[in-house]
C-alpha cells in the first residue's frame, strides 16, 4: 500500500511548487530572466499556480490576488503615519547609538546579488523580541497599539538596511495569505522596488503595502542606506478558520531550530563551553567519515574557493 | 607454482646461485625465487639470506670496479665540460617507497651528490600509511644531506599500488619535467641535471611546445628499450595523469613510452647513466618489497593482453598530445614515418580539431555556467520525477522539453544530473562493442549457480535496499553490492567467490569502474518509475540471471525483455523503467562500465571517486554555511560560519537548550535545566 495516495494531488502541487521556485530562483540568481518566465509559464500552464508572476509556495485559492492593495483601506496605515516623526526619530537614533542592534545578517541572504542588508526583529513568530525591543521602546509602544500587526501578526516586524549597490533579486514571498507593510524611515535617491510589473520608489512616512507573494526585486544605485520598518499583517480576505490556522502555525522557537536543522542537514547540535558543535546527518556523517579515514584526513576547511585538507596526525 | 613441491632447498640455492649467469635469469628462476621467498616459514629458511648474501657481494664488487671509477670520471668529465648556457629546469622526481629507506636514501644521495645544482630539484615520496617502516622514512626526510634539493616532501597515504602513487605525486609536482623514480635506482654520472636542461634546450628549437618525453641513457639498452621516463608538464596537464592506473603491473611504463613513439616525442638523454638495482638482475637482494610486487605469469599475461587491447585508448591519448604540440615546420606530410604502428586506422574521430570550436568563455564563467546548469539540472530532475511519481508523463515530458530548449539537456529523454558533451547518445549498445561480453557470457552458469546458491540462505546479502526507495511505485527492490566505490565490498563478496574471480579478470567492470557491481532482485508486481541515472559517462551491463516471464525493461523508447544469460548494455541517463507483472522474482547481476568515448579528465575524475566525494563533501559545507568538517574521535563535526554560529547560539538561548539531536523523524532535546 502507498500512504502518499490520500492527497497525492496536493502533495505533487506542493513538490512542483518547490522545485519550480527553486529552479526559477536559479534563473534569476544566474540573471537568465527569459528562462524563469518560461518556467512560470509552463508551471502555469500545468496547474501548479494561477498568475505567472505569484508563486507562492503556500498559495490559498479565493484571496484577492492585488500586487499593491490600496493601503486606504487599513484603518492603522493612518496611525502609523501621524506617529512616524516618533518612530523615524528613535529608529535613526539607534542606528547612530553603540549597541546598534541591526546587524549583517545571513538569513536569507541568497536572494543577495549585491551588497548587504542588515536587519534587527522587534517581532516575530508571535512574540516580542525583547534584546531588539529595549532599543526601540516609543515604536514598540506605538505598534503594541495596533493588533493587526502584533497580536494577529502572522510575520513580523523588523528593522530593515540596506547600503547602497545592493541588489536583492527577483523572488516571490511563501504565501499569499500575508501582506507586507514598508513604513520608509530613510529613502535616499536611487532606491527602488519593483512589485509584479510595477516599479516603485518609497516616499518616507508613507506607507507601501504589497502582497510578496508576487514577484518582486529591490535595487539600491544611490550613495547612502536605505531604512524601512517592516510589518506584516493577514490578508483581510482570510477567512476567520484560515486566519486562526495561520496564526497556530506561527513556529515556536523549537520549530524554528528544527526547519533550520533540517534544511541546513545537520543532526544535532549542542553548546559546549558557549561554543557550538554541530553533527552532519548520517548520510553525510557517514560518507565524510569513510572518506576522511580512506585518505588518511583530520578535516576539511574552506577558506573562499579554496578547500584546505588537513592531514590526519600520525597514529602511535 | 613450485610452492610445496619444489626442488629441496640445496637444489634450489643451486639453480639460484645460477642466476649470477645472465643467461639462468629466467622467468622460472623467478617463480623459483618467489616460491621461496614466500616458503620463508619452511624448510628453505637459509636458501634466501645465503642467495642475498652472494648477491651483496657481488654488488660490492661491481660497486668498487665499476661505479665508483665511473662516477669519478664522470665528475672529472662533466667540470672539464664547457657549453653554451641553456635554461636551468625546474625538475620533480616522483618515487614511491616502500619498506626500504635505505633504497630511497641511496638513491637521494647519489641524486644529490650527481646534480650540479640540486636546489632546482624536488622530490616527492609516496609511502603508504601503513608501510613497517614508516618512521625511518620521516627520519630520512628530515636528513640534513638532502636539504640541498628545493624540498623533499613525504606523502603518506593508503597502500594504493605504484601507479597510483605516481599520480598522487605528480599532483603535489610543482617542476616543469617530472622524472618517475624508484627506490632501487642508482645515479652515477655527474651533471645529469645539466645534461637534461641541455636536452630539453636542444628539442624547444625544434618543438616550442614542450610536449616531450625523456629518458637517461648510456647505451645500457642494447636492445633499444627504455625506462624512468620523464615528462614535460605540458605533457602530463594535456594527458590529466602521469601513469595509467589499469594495469596491474609495470606496464605503465611501457604505456608511457608508447606515446612518446606515437608522437614521435621521445628523447634519451645520453651519456647519463642510473643504474637500476634490480633482483631480477642479481642486482639487489630478494626482499618482501619485490614480492610484493612480483608477478605471477598470469598477471602478467593479463597485463600484456590488456595493453594490447588498450591500442585505441592509447591511440586517444597519443591525439591528445598531438593536439597540444604546435604545427611542426620540420615534419614533410608523406616524409619518415615514426616508428610506432600506424595510427590513422586506429583513432576514432573524437572531437572536433580546436580551430573549429568556439572561442571557449573564460574558466571562471564556465565555472558558474557549469554550476547554473548543475543546479537548473537538479531541480528539473526532481520536478520531472515528481510529475512521473504522480503519473502525469505528459507534464514529465512538457518540462523535459522546456530544460531542453533552455540548454539544459541535449534530449529529453537523457536527462543526466551530471551530462558530458560529445559523447555517443544511443540508449542501447551493442553488446558486441563490449570483449568482455562475451567472457561474462561463457562464464554465466558459473555466475548463476553460484548466485542461486546464496539467494533466500539465511545469510543472503541481497536485501531490501534504501538507495533508490523514491523509485520504487511499488513492490520491493532488493539489492547486494560487491563492488563501489572503487573497492570489492569484502563482506557481500565472501559469498561470491568464484563471481568476484570472475570479474576480476575484467578491468572494464573492476580497476575502471567508476559505478557498481550489484546484484539486483524485483520481486513481482514492483514498478520501478521512468527515471534517468546520474551520468551518461558510465554505461550499464545487465547479465539476467533469472527472467520469469511478465519482466520488461524499458529505455527511452525502446521496451525489451531480457534474456538469461545474454548480455544488456544500455546507457542508463537515458530514461528508463522497469516493470514486473509476473508472479517470480527477477534476478540480475549489474555492472557498470566507463562510456567508451570517455576521455582524458573525464575518466580520470570519474575513476578518482574520492574526487566526486570530496565534491559532495565540499558542496554539503557551502550550501550549509559550514566553514569546515573535521574527525573529532569518532564523530564528524561541522565548523559554521560566524554569522550562522551567532544565530544558532541566539535561538539556543531563547530556548534555554543546550543541545538538539534529530533521530529520523524523532527529536531528542537536550534543556540546560536537565543536567542538575
Amino acid at each position: 500500500m502507498n500512504g502518499r495516495d490520500s492527497g497525492s494531488e496536493r502533495y505533487l502541487t506542493q513538490v512542483a511548487r518547490t522545485n519550480y521556485s527553486s529552479l526559477i530562483d536559479t534563473w534569476h540568481a544566474a540573471g537568465h530572466t527569459e528562462h524563469a518566465r518560461a518556467c512560470a509559464r509552463l508551471a502555469v500552464a500545468q496547474g501548479v499556480w494561477t498568475h505567472p508572476l505569484q508563486r507562492d509556495r503556500d498559495h490559498l485559492a479565493d484571496l484577492t490576488a492585488d500586487p499593491l492593495p490600496d493601503p486606504s483601506r487599513f484603518w492603522f496605515v493612518d496611525h502609523l503615519e501621524q506617529r512616524f516623526p516618533e518612530i523615524q526619530a528613535e529608529v535613526r537614533g539607534v542606528l547612530a547609538a553603540p549597541g546598534n542592534p541591526v546587524q549583517p545578517t545571513v538569513e536569507d541572504d541568497w536572494l543577495l546579488q549585491a551588497g548587504s542588508w542588515r536587519q534587527a526583529y522587534l517581532f516575530r513568530d508571535g512574540r516580542w523580541q525583547e534584546e531588539t525591543c529595549r532599543h526601540l521602546p516609543v515604536t514598540r509602544a506605538i505598534l503594541a497599539e495596533i493588533p493587526e500587526v502584533t497580536t494577529f501578526s502572522p510575520g513580523v516586524i523588523l528593522v530593515s538596511r540596506l547600503t547602497p549597490g545592493t541588489r536583492i533579486m527577483p523572488h516571490c514571498g511563501s504565501t499569499n495569505a500575508v501582506l507586507r507593510i514598508h513604513l520608509p524611515i530613510t529613502v535616499p535617491s536611487g532606491a527602488w522596488i519593483r512589485v509584479a510589473d510595477q516599479t516603485l520608489t518609497w516616499q518616507e512616512g508613507r506607507c507601501l503595502i504589497f502582497d510578496d507573494s508576487f514577484e518582486h526585486e529591490v535595487g539600491h544605485e544611490g550613495t547612502e542606506d536605505r531604512v524601512v520598518l517592516i510589518l506584516d499583517i493577514a490578508h483581510p480576505d482570510l477567512d476567520p478558520r484560515h486566519r486562526e490556522r495561520l496564526l497556530a502555525n506561527r513556529p515556536s522557537p523549537e520549530e524554528r531550530i528544527l526547519a533550520f536543522l533540517r534544511q541546513r542537514g545537520i543532526a544535532q547540535v549542542s553548546l559546549r563551553d558557549g561554543d557550538v558543535l554541530l553533527t552532519p546527518e548520517p548520510a553525510m556523517a557517514d560518507l565524510a567519515d569513510r572518506y576522511l579515514t580512506s585518505a588518511g584526513l583530520a578535516g576539511a576547511e574552506l577558506d573562499g574557493d579554496q578547500v584546505h585538507w588537513r592531514p590526519a596526525p600520525e597514529p602511535g | 607454482m613450485p610452492a610445496t613441491d619444489g626442488p629441496s632447498p640445496m637444489r634450489a640455492l643451486g639453480w639460484l646461485l645460477l642466476g649470477h649467469l645472465a643467461r639462468y635469469r629466467t622467468a622460472k628462476l623467478q617463480d623459483l625465487a618467489t616460491a621461496t621467498l614466500r616458503d620463508a616459514g619452511g624448510r628453505g629458511t637459509w636458501v634466501v639470506p645465503t642467495l642475498n648474501a652472494t648477491i651483496r657481494i657481488r654488488h660490492a664488487g661491481r660497486q668498487a670496479l665499476y661505479l665508483r671509477p665511473r662516477q669519478m670520471i664522470s665528475r672529472i668529465a662533466a667540470s672539464a665540460r664547457t657549453g653554451p648556457a641553456v635554461p636551468a629546469q625546474q625538475i620533480s622526481v616522483l618515487c614511491p617507497t616502500r619498506d626500504r629507506p635505505a633504497g630511497l636514501y641511496r638513491l637521494l644521495t647519489s641524486m644529490a651528490r650527481t646534480a650540479v645544482d640540486p636546489s632546482r630539484i624536488e622530490i616527492l615520496c609516496y609511502v603508504d600509511s601503513d608501510d613497517p617502516r614508516l618512521a625511518a622514512y620521516r627520519r630520512l626526510a628530515a636528513s640534513r644531506r638532502l636539504r640541498r634539493f628545493a624540498r623533499v616532501v613525504l606523502h603518506v597515504g593508503p597502500p594504493v599500488g605504484v601507479p597510483p602513487a605516481w599520480n598522487t605525486l605528480a599532483e603535489l609536482a610543482t617542476g616543469g619535467y617530472l622524472a618517475m623514480a624508484n627506490d632501487d635506482q642508482l645515479y652515477v654520472d655527474h651533471g645529469w641535471d645539466v645534461a637534461l636542461d641541455r636536452r630539453v634546450a636542444q628539442v624547444a628549437q625544434d618543438h616550442p611546445d614542450r610536449v616531450a618525453c625523456l629518458y637517461f641513457d648510456a647505451g645500457q639498452y642494447p636492445d633499444g628499450g627504455c625506462d624512468f621516463p620523464i615528462v614535460s608538464r605540458d605533457w602530463y596537464a594535456t594527458l590529466g595523469y602521469y601513469a595509467p592506473e589499469l594495469f596491474q603491473q609495470w606496464q605503465a611504463e611501457r604505456w608511457i613510452f608508447d606515446l612518446a613513439r606515437r608522437i614521435d616525442r621521445l628523447y634519451p638523454i645520453p651519456g647519463i647513466f642510473v643504474d637500476h638495482l634490480h633482483y631480477q638482475d642479481y642486482k639487489a637482494p630478494f626482499d618482501a618489497t619485490y614480492q610484493r610486487h612480483r608477478m605471477t605469469r598470469e598477471k602478467s599475461l593479463a597485463d600484456q593482453a590488456l595493453f594490447i587491447r588498450t591500442a585505441p585508448e592509447r591511440a586517444r591519448a597519443a591525439e591528445l598530445l598531438r593536439r597540444a604540440m604546435t604545427a611542426d615546420p620540420a615534419r614533410i606530410p608523406g616524409g619518415q614515418p615514426s616508428e610506432g604502428p600506424p595510427m590513422a586506422e586506429t583513432i576514432q574521430p573524437v572531437e572536433p580539431p580546436p580551430a573549429h570550436r568556439p572561442a571557449p568563455a573564460r574558466t571562471d564563467d564556465t565555472g558558474t555556467r557549469q554550476y547554473i546548469l548543475q543546479t537548473a539540472r537538479r531541480y528539473y530532475g526532481n520536478l520531472i520525477d515528481a510529475w512521473h511519481y504522480g503519473g502525469r508523463p505528459e507534464e514529465a515530458r512538457a518540462c523535459a522539453d522546456l530544460a531542453v530548449e533552455q540548454g539544459v539537456w541535449e534530449h529529453p529523454l537523457q536527462r543526466a544530473r551530471e551530462h558530458v558533451p560529445g559523447l555517443r547518445a544511443t540508449p542501447l549498445h551493442d553488446p558486441d562493442d563490449f570483449w568482455f561480453v562475451g567472457y561474462l557470457e561463457e562464464h554465466y552458469p558459473q555466475i548463476r549457480a553460484e548466485i542461486e546458491q546464496v539467494l533466500d540462505r539465511p545469510a543472503d546479502p541481497v536485501r531490501p535496499t534504501t538507495d533508490d526507495n523514491a523509485l520504487i511505485r511499488r513492490g520491493e527492490w532488493k539489492q547486494a553490492h560487491l563492488f563501489r566505490d572503487g573497492q570489492w565490498q569484502e563482506d557481500v563478496c565472501r559469498h561470491f567467490p568464484a563471481i568476484r574471480a570472475i570479474l576480476a579478470q575484467i578491468p572494464e567492470v573492476t580497476t575502471f569502474n567508476p559505478g557498481v557491481i550489484t546484484v539486483s532482485r524485483v520481486e513481482p508486481g514492483t514498478h520501478i518509475m521512468p527515471h534517468c541515472g546520474p551520468t551518461n559517462a558510465l554505461l550499464r551491463v545487465h547479465l539476467p540471471i533469472r527472467i520469469p516471464p511478465g519482466v520488461w525493461l524499458r529505455v527511452a523508447d525502446h521496451t525489451t525483455v531480457w534474456q538469461e544469460g545474454r548480455c544488456l548494455v544500455f546507457d542508463d541517463s537515458f530514461e528508463h523503467e522497469v516493470g514486473h507483472d509476473g508472479t517470480q522474482d527477477r534476478v540480475v547481476l549489474i555492472l557498470d562500465t566507463l562510456h567508451p568515448d570517455l576521455g582524458g579528465d573525464h575518466r580520470a575524475r570519474l575513476l578518482q571517486r574520492r574526487l566526486t566525494t570530496e565534491e559532495q563533501i565540499i558542496a554539503f559545507l557551502r550550501d550549509g554555511g559550514f566553514t569546515g568538517v573535521a574527525k573529532n574521535g569518532d564523530h564528524i563535526v561541522l565548523q559554521p560560519e560566524p554569522g550562522l554560529r551567532d544565530m544558532i547560539q541566539r535561538y539556543m538561548r531563547a530556548t534555554g537548550i543546550d543541545g538538539v539531536e534529530l533521530r529520523g523523524d524523532d527529536v531528542i532535546w537536550h534543556r540546560a535545566d536537565d543536567k542538575a
